[in-house]
């Protein structure tokens, strides 16, 4: 079975400048729904009325954090499972391996690439299926 | 609806504009917390905020173009980072390793704004597109230059019948080039001709700083009366595209300035990326779209065949791996055909093993393109590809002397314009131009000169016709164009004025002038509604042209 299509991704970045950079990226170029949050705060406000495939999650943000929001995302009904991609500039091996043992299912590194960002994107999201398959 | 790529571009540039005029504040920012923070501040929420900006500055710089202070900026990150986790306040070493990060970043920047080359994306992979349009839109204005000396040659008025517009400047003292004012122009020009003198000397830093004025694409030519290796060099080193010594042949310089002005105006290449990815496609076809490339998308490579015909691809870019059909197996499909044989196949697949690139590569890739690949290395392996590609078939079909289409290709494109004057009932002109006296000039000044007047009377063509005519050497020194849409009687009066020109051109050799003319023969479609009885009658037209005395043009009576 082919991996399901991925259209709306829940996206809490709190630089607009990246926000910004991040819309034109995976809308623009990608053809994904975005739902963008300012912060951890607002994703777990927002997120009852929202049905994301996929998280994007920046890791650095004050107040909370993005492994915080993804810890309290997850307590919410409906959110236990949905994917976790964290965007961070931190791209040391040890960090990575650090978010991936929390659950996130991969890391992206910042600065990325805009023209690229959507197909890192989906790659990510067909191999995580892929390895979810043969699990 | 405006194009999808520039659309994005445009975005993509207003963000980028946002950052930069941000980025002063940001690197100001920085300084004013490390200024704080060594004023005793430590304990203060002033560490964790600093390194928060150098944090967000090291992850956001590359993105909007600015891969340096990226770079810096994570120097930074790296070098706050373990102070902040140890709660100590930094020693002496590590105030002084911050310290000078933080100079390097002002520098980083400083350089940004006033030098514009950063490696932004948008830029990036705009600068191909930049150089095309820029000299397409510039590229009839010669700058000519006669320094310290009367210059007495016939170029200038020559240039001008080529359809070159030349501002021509004499200038008393080398040292004037430094005036403000003589770069200062309205228009840019495609290329500086800088006469000079004997006993001009000129530093290369002036020349240089001189054509720094100018834009990028402004060729340089100079012309001295040393032809020896050290004046040669020298002009090398101040950037000039070609050297001539006194007296200058006329036609050559021409030549010259046509090669460097011509490459301005081509049609952009064709590209057909084959990947069943739409978003990928659309990325790769978004960075060549900005290079200045046309591009067509095929993501179900089942529909190869379909658009391979009709696009007529100049290069093809394929992914390895595709559901239903591998690249390596639709590359050999490909190459099967006779028609694309020879068009250069590019894989582009993330497999970096390179004994399965080879593989590929064996069954009739040209080249692997490794992802993720940066926007300007595929811009310019694609360019370079094409290019080629496109030289080698304009040798299958063009005459080699005069770049015009060859007699063949010249009969082909008459029988496609008869169908669609048919299909349209529009008129069609063919007219059959030949030089009068050829054999004459040959004999007379040699094959050399012969050769260069039938390249001369190519390019006034050229220059003369309109881009839908077709303009074919029909063998030795005789020509036909097709004028399309045209009825005999205006087909005399455009050829009549390239004739009069033609016959104005003081041509020279061995220091001997002279003038050339020609005579043509004009045969009106539907008049005569065949390609075979066209020819026919612009012939015995051409004919009668000599009889009667040659230089001048006679349409074929029915």
């Amino acid at each position: 079975m082919a991996a399901p299509t991925l259209q709306n991704i829940l996206y809490v970045e709190d630089e607009p400048d990246i926000q910004a950079v991040t819309k034109i990226a995976l809308e623009s170029i990608g053809g994904f729904t975005l739902e963008v949050c300012n912060s951890g705060q607002e994703a777990l406000d927002k997120c009852t009325n929202l049905t994301p495939d996929l998280i994007l999650l920046d890791v650095m943000m004050p107040e909370m954090d993005g492994p915080t929001t993804m810890t309290e995302l997850r307590k919410i009904s409906g959110f236990e499972s949905i994917p976790v991609i964290f965007m961070t500039a931190k791209v040391q091996s040890q960090e990575i391996a650090l978010f991936k043992s929390i659950g996130a299912i991969e890391v992206i590194a910042k600065p990325f690439d805009p023209m690229t960002l959507s197909q890192t994107v989906n790659n990510i999201w067909s191999q995580y299926h892929d390895s979810e398959k043969s699990a | 609806m405006s194009n999808p790529s520039q659309q994005i571009e445009d975005e993509l540039a207003k963000l980028r504009d946002k950052y930069k005029a941000e980025l002063p504040a940001k690197i100001n920012q920085i300084g004013r917390l490390w200024a704080k923070i060594k004023s005793s501040a430590w304990g203060t929420d002033h560490p964790p905020e600093l390194h928060k900006c150098a944090h967000n500055l090291a992850g956001s710089g590359r993105t909007f173009g600015f891969a340096d202070i990226s770079t810096v900026a994570r120097d930074l990150d790296l070098a706050i980072k373990p102070l902040i986790d140890s709660h100590n306040a930094p020693n002496i070493d590590s105030i002084a390793n911050i310290d000078r990060i933080i100079k390097q970043l002002n520098q980083v920047y400083s350089k940004i704004d006033h030098t514009e080359n950063q490696q932004s994306l948008v830029e990036m992979v705009k600068k191909p597109l930049a150089a095309i349009t820029k000299s397409g839109r510039i590229s009839n204005l010669i700058l000519y230059l006669v320094v310290e000396h009367q210059s007495h040659n016939p170029n200038i008025k020559l240039l001008n019948e080529f359809g070159f517009q030349v501002d021509y400047r004499h200038i008393e003292d080398a040292s004037q080039l430094g005036n403000k004012d003589i770069g200062n122009i309205s228009q840019q020009p495609a290329v500086v001709v800088l006469d000079l003198a004997d006993s001009t000397i000129v530093e290369n830093e002036r020349i240089k700083n001189f054509m720094q004025r100018l834009s990028d694409n402004t060729a340089l030519i100079v012309i001295s009366n040393k032809g020896e290796f050290q004046p040669r060099l020298q002009a090398v080193r101040a950037g000039s595209k070609a050297y001539f010594t006194h007296p200058v042949e006329s036609s050559a310089l021409i030549d010259c300035i046509d090669k460097l002005t011509h490459a301005s105006v081509q049609e952009p290449y064709r590209i057909l990326i084959i990947d069943d990815s739409p978003s990928v496609a659309k990325a790769y076809s978004a960075y060549l779209q900005l290079g200045g490339m046309q591009t067509l998308i095929v993501t179900d490579p089942f529909d190869t065949f379909n658009h391979l015909h009709q696009f007529n691809p100049e290069l093809i870019l394929l992914d390895m791996y595709m559901p239903g059909c591998s690249g390596q197996e639709l590359a050999t499909v490909i190459r099967q055909q006779e028609l694309f044989t020879s068009v250069p196949i590019v894989f582009l697949s993330a497999e970096s093993d390179r004994n399965k690139q080879l593989d590929a590569l064996s069954l009739g890739g040209d080249d692997f393109l490794t992802k993720p690949i940066e926007p300007q290395h595929l811009i310019s392996a694609v360019t370079s590809r094409a290019e080629r590609y496109r030289g080698l078939r304009s040798h299958m079909i063009k005459d080699s002397l005069t770049g015009l289409l060859n007699h063949t290709k010249t009969e082909e494109h008459l029988e496609i314009e008869i169908a669609r004057a048919t299909r349209n009932s529009d008129p069609l002109a063919y007219a059959m131009i030949d030089i009068d006296k050829f054999k004459n000039i040959n004999d007379t000044y040699g094959h050399a000169t012969g050769d260069r007047i039938i390249k001369s009377l190519a390019r006034l063509l050229q220059q003369s016709l309109r881009k839908t005519d077709i303009i074919g050497r029909y063998g030795g020194e005789e020509f036909a164009v097709v004028l399309t849409v045209t009825d005999a009687q205006t087909a005399h009066m455009v050829i009549d004025k390239i004739r009069n020109t033609f016959a104005s051109i003081v041509q020279n050799s061995n220091q001997t002038d002279f003038k050339v003319t020609f005579s043509c023969g004009i045969a009106e479609f539907p008049h005569f509604n065949s390609s075979s009885s066209l020819n026919d009658a612009a012939d015995k037209a051409l004919y009668q042209a000599k009889e009667k005395g040659r230089n001048q043009t006679i349409i074929a009576s029915c």
